[in-house]
């Protein structure tokens, strides 16, 4: 081993002591974490996110862009502290828009036979990235027994990720049950030559005014454990057509044993922008 | 001559008999060896580390590492003397024989006591590391205790800090392992555990040195024949994916998965983590008793929900929870496994309902309460940091599931959930922050400057309150409106619990409990909120929005987000700190964000404004503060569509007109209108009418239609 003052045939590497903390000198092209530390020490370089929004729209792929909270990730090393293991990356939910965010109500009413029953919805999460979307439905006067039922429904945005068709043999949905209900949404019909085809993938509903979801009740709110009430049944599913610019929302119920075409209109209840802050920990 | 004269002997070459003696009698003998240490034979060591000649000095250290190799009560003797500060003493680069037998005394001491990290704070070690790992011609034997130490020191936020300056001469080092390895003229043993000690310590920045190179990523210094490309040194690691020795393989897929996490280019990511799970899930039916693959998969499964798939098919979370499963709760003989195992179904739950419901329907859900609720007894003292960690895992577990309104109805419904938290929340004293003498809101430098320094006092401490860390990140989820639990956690007053650790010295603490509290008052009745606001109390609330965290600023923001969301109750806000200071501050949230691109703090600010405005009454005040609105105006351009439409909320809402008729409100809507669009609101406006995002574009338009509406009166 070479002794004192020997030269050392690694790459002698610069380190730098600042306090008790020695850091190498590694010659980083962004040094994203350094707003952790102290927020007056880097600033001046950001100023720039004000404006010039068109060039920056595409910037999520740019390796050098400039440092946002996401960025608050790396402050250690991956491997370290347990408790703080699962708080980064983390994956804020923003709305889909600003009638469908968590707290969104809804009024208005479901069509069934001759009866027309008074519907609330109220949307508690979604999220636009995975095309998820889950809240509760309240339906008035469907049973005698029970003045109001609400159950938890969830569902699934027509995107990259969710064809028009239903892919859940459990749901009972064929093509052909699939193409009739869209069918009966305007909007569907006027592009409906390519939305019909198996191939067609629906990319970026985020940009469109018509949002398409499904929508499958999972259980009665607030005991789970109800599987059934009479003269209600939520075993079939909604498929759902959401005007983003006037916040209204179409939809048919459909189920194999149950009524066709029943249908739901709802209206979003002007909220003001009270918009909560809420992220899933 | 007794051991003991021996040893204090002014003669070399008697001392040197007696520590030969002494080595010989306790290498292999635990009751000697405990009988020795229970004398006073260590001072007498330690003096010879002092004076004695490097000889000497050698054969102590080995009779130290000796010691230090022994049961818990032999340890436990052992570090009742400055044995550690006396071996860092001689750990110098001078001293180069004196390498080996020092790292032996320290590499064996750090695997068994965590509170050994605090040597890093040591900048002669540091040096020393770094000198050892600088030479080529270092013996493989020292690199691969000096990474091993660097292993068992890295643990801590702090120690990690320290050791990540270490991380170039040991990239350097590794380069030069993995060649020899490759012309197969080195062991496995030295590489991997030099893979596995910069996979643990490497730093955001060297990790982007590697990442962004292509070329060498240090300046030549004239003694270099070679290097360091950042992509050949990458594929080096991916071929290592292919080697015949699991361990290799292991080590290589940690310090990938290292890199992965610190990539920002999703096809730089795919190329360092397509190859990993093919090459770790089959060394998981190899051995399940690996605390190392079980960590890299839960970062693995973690940072990306395609691996979490990808493992979910290959059946991982069956494999992890029959670790779990078959763990001996008795004598928590493996409970770091169980601790990482769990951890990974942690990992993997975060993701998505199906992958919870697997998890749920293997029983792990109950365990994990079960786990909660274990009392340490006093047999398992020594043991109370590993059974603290699985603990913790399984807190982290249940996070993790309860990020669902679907399990959180369906599975997590049980009101006793509740007491166990109530119990672990009870079971550790929290540590305040000290805010002695800021008593003033507007000394926000010195709010800050407190919480740091209470925070670096307490850092060692940190350990003993993650476990109050992981279940108060439960406690974020289960406390939402949607969650059967929510009404019970209010009954049972665990609301002053949270509050109360709003206080702690530890800012990951701090931060899940004021995210708690904002969960806590999201969609409930004003009355509630006004409730908890008054526990918590204003001046707390504004001090945790000027906090050193800049996690917990967003969440407190969040926190006055909420509480004015839908519920006119201002009031409540400013009746004691005035409504100044209420306006002071989101002036100084927006300017900092601005300034560094807070975008989730950014967006809260001006949310509080937009509910704010909700109110006709208080429009006013919001008007009467021109520099807030000046600062707004070029954020209607802003890069991130949340903070458009925020802007373009307020905008609406301070242009509301709810009844036409009165005269003299409309014409002091119209002033009002007229402001907005002296200060340029109304320009940028019209450019978003053009924006991109759906939303932005259909909101702005209403608002441009009031605005114009206005002006036309």
């Amino acid at each position: 081993m070479p002794g004192q003052g020997q030269a050392r045939d690694l790459p002698n590497t610069t380190t730098t002591v600042t306090g008790s903390t020695k850091a190498v000198n590694f010659k980083s092209p962004h040094l994203k974490n350094a707003v952790y530390s102290n927020e007056e020490n880097d600033g001046g370089s950001q100023e720039n996110n004000d404006g010039n929004n068109e060039s920056n729209e595409h910037e999520s792929d740019n390796h050098l862009s400039d440092t946002t909270d996401d960025d608050l990730v790396s402050t250690s090393n991956p491997f370290h502290c347990i408790s703080t293991f699962l708080d980064h990356p983390r994956r804020p939910p923003h709305g889909l828009g600003s009638f469908l965010r968590p707290g969104s109500r809804y009024i208005g009413t479901q069509q069934s036979g001759r009866c027309t029953h008074e519907v609330e919805v109220e949307i508690k999460t979604i999220d636009p990235a995975a095309a998820i979307v889950s809240g509760y439905l309240r339906i008035q006067g469907l049973t005698q027994d029970h003045e109001i039922l609400t159950t938890y429904f969830e569902g699934e945005i027509v995107s990259e990720k969710y064809s028009f068709f239903t892919r859940h043999a459990d749901w009972g949905a064929s093509e052909k049950t699939d193409l009739s209900h869209w069918s009966r949404f305007a909007p569907f019909r006027a592009n409906q030559a390519q939305m019909r085809l198996k191939s067609y993938v629906h990319k970026d509903y985020l940009s469109q005014d018509q949002v398409y979801m499904r929508w499958k009740e999972r259980f009665f709110v607030p005991d789970s454990n109800i599987t059934a009430v009479e003269g209600a049944s939520y075993a079939g599913f909604y498929y759902i057509c959401f005007n983003q610019v006037s916040g209204n929302i179409s939809g048919f119920y459909y189920h194999q044993r149950s009524e066709k075409y029943q249908q739901l209109e709802l209206s979003h209840l002007p909220d003001s922008g009270n918009f909560y802050a809420i992220e899933f920990r | 001559m007794s051991l003991d004269d021996g040893l204090k002997s002014s003669n070399v070459s008697v001392q040197y008999t007696a520590l030969k003696k002494l080595k010989n009698s306790i290498i292999g003998y635990e009751d000697v060896k405990l009988e020795l240490v229970l004398t006073d034979l260590i001072p007498d060591l330690l003096n010879i580390l002092a004076v004695g000649t490097e000889e000497l000095q050698v054969e102590s250290c080995v009779i130290l590492a000796s010691f230090a190799s022994g049961n818990r009560e032999v340890v436990s003797a052992l570090l009742k003397y400055p044995v550690i500060p006396a071996v860092v003493r001689l750990f110098q680069p001078t001293a180069p024989n004196l390498h080996l037998p020092c790292l032996r005394v320290l590499c064996t001491l750090a695997k068994t006591n965590r509170e050994f990290s605090v040597i890093t704070q040591d900048s002669k070690l540091i040096c020393t590391l770094s000198d050892i790992l600088n030479y080529s011609s270092t013996p493989t034997l020292v690199v691969s205790y000096a990474c091993s130490l660097i292993c068992s020191l890295a643990f801590s936020k702090s120690s990690i800090r320290v050791l990540g300056g270490l991380a170039e001469p040991l990239t350097w080092q590794l380069h030069h392992l993995m060649r020899q390895y490759n012309k197969s003229s080195l062991s496995h043993i030295p590489l991997s555990v030099a893979l596995l000690a910069l996979a643990h310590i490497i730093p955001s920045q060297g990790a982007h040195s590697l990442l962004a190179s292509r070329h060498h990523t240090s300046k030549p210094t004239g003694t270099i024949k070679n290097s360091l490309n950042g992509e050949l040194f990458i594929d080096e690691l991916l071929n290592l994916l292919r080697s015949d020795n699991a361990e290799i393989r292991l080590a290589a897929a940690s310090l990938l998965a290292s890199l992965q996490y610190y990539t920002t280019v999703p096809a730089q990511r795919d190329r360092l983590c397509n190859p990993l799970l093919p090459t770790l899930i089959p060394l998981l039916d190899e051995s399940q008793n690996s605390v190392e693959l079980f960590r890299v998969l839960a970062i693995l499964c973690r940072d990306d929900i395609r691996l979490a798939t990808l493992a979910v098919e290959c059946d991982v979370i069956e494999k992890a929870a029959q670790v779990v499963f078959k763990a001996d709760f008795r004598r928590w003989s493996n409970a770091n496994v169980v601790a990482e195992a769990l951890l990974l179904l942690a990992a993997i739950g975060l993701h998505q309902d199906s992958f919870r419901s697997i998890i749920i329907d293997k029983g792990v859900l109950k365990l994990v309460i079960k786990i909660m609720n274990l009392k340490v007894d006093r047999y398992h003292l020594m043991l109370r940091s590993d059974i603290k960690k699985v603990k913790v895992a399984a807190c982290q577990v249940l996070r993790a599931l309860s990020r669902s309104v679907n399990i959180l109805r369906t599975s997590l419904t049980d009101v006793d959930i509740i007491d166990s938290i109530i119990d672990l929340l009870r079971q550790t004293p929290n540590k305040k922050i000290n805010i002695d003498g800021v008593n003033s809101l507007a000394n926000h430098e010195s709010i800050g400057k407190s919480v740091k320094i209470s925070s670096d006092q307490h850092e060692d401490d940190d350990e003993e309150l993650d476990i109050k860390t992981s279940i108060m990140a439960a406690v974020c989820n289960l406390i939402l409106d949607f969650s059967p639990l929510h009404t019970p956690i209010f009954e049972k007053g665990m609301i002053d619990l949270i509050i109360e650790d709003t206080y702690s010295s530890y800012s990951p603490l701090r931060l899940n409990s004021i995210w708690a509290l904002t969960h806590a008052i999201y969609n409930i009745e004003a009355e509630q909120k006004v409730n908890i606001l008054h526990k918590i109390g204003v001046r707390h609330l504004f001090e945790l929005c000027y906090d050193q965290d800049i996690e917990i600023q967003e969440q407190a923001l969040g926190f006055i987000r909420n509480f004015l969301c839908h519920h006119s109750l201002l009031h409540y806000l400013v009746d004691e700190v005035g409504a100044d200071e209420l306006f002071k501050l989101i002036e100084a949230k927006i300017k900092i964000s601005k300034k560094h691109s807070y975008i989730n703090i950014l967006t809260s600010s001006i949310f509080i404004l937009v509910h704010i405005a909700t109110d006709e009454d208080h429009c006013n005040l919001i008007m009467q503060h021109q520099t807030i609105l000046q600062m707004l105006v070029p954020l209607i351009v802003h890069s991130d569509p949340e903070v458009r439409t925020a802007c373009v909320w307020l905008i609406i809402n301070l242009t509301w007109t709810e009844v036409h008729g009165n005269a003299f409100k409309m014409q002091s809507l119209k002033s009002r209108a007229q402001v907005l669009v002296d200060l340029g609101f109304r320009r940028y406006l019209e450019e978003r009418s053009r924006d991109l995002t759906l939303d932005v574009r259909e909101r702005t338009k209403t608002a441009l239609f009031q605005i114009d509406e206005l002006m036309s009166l």
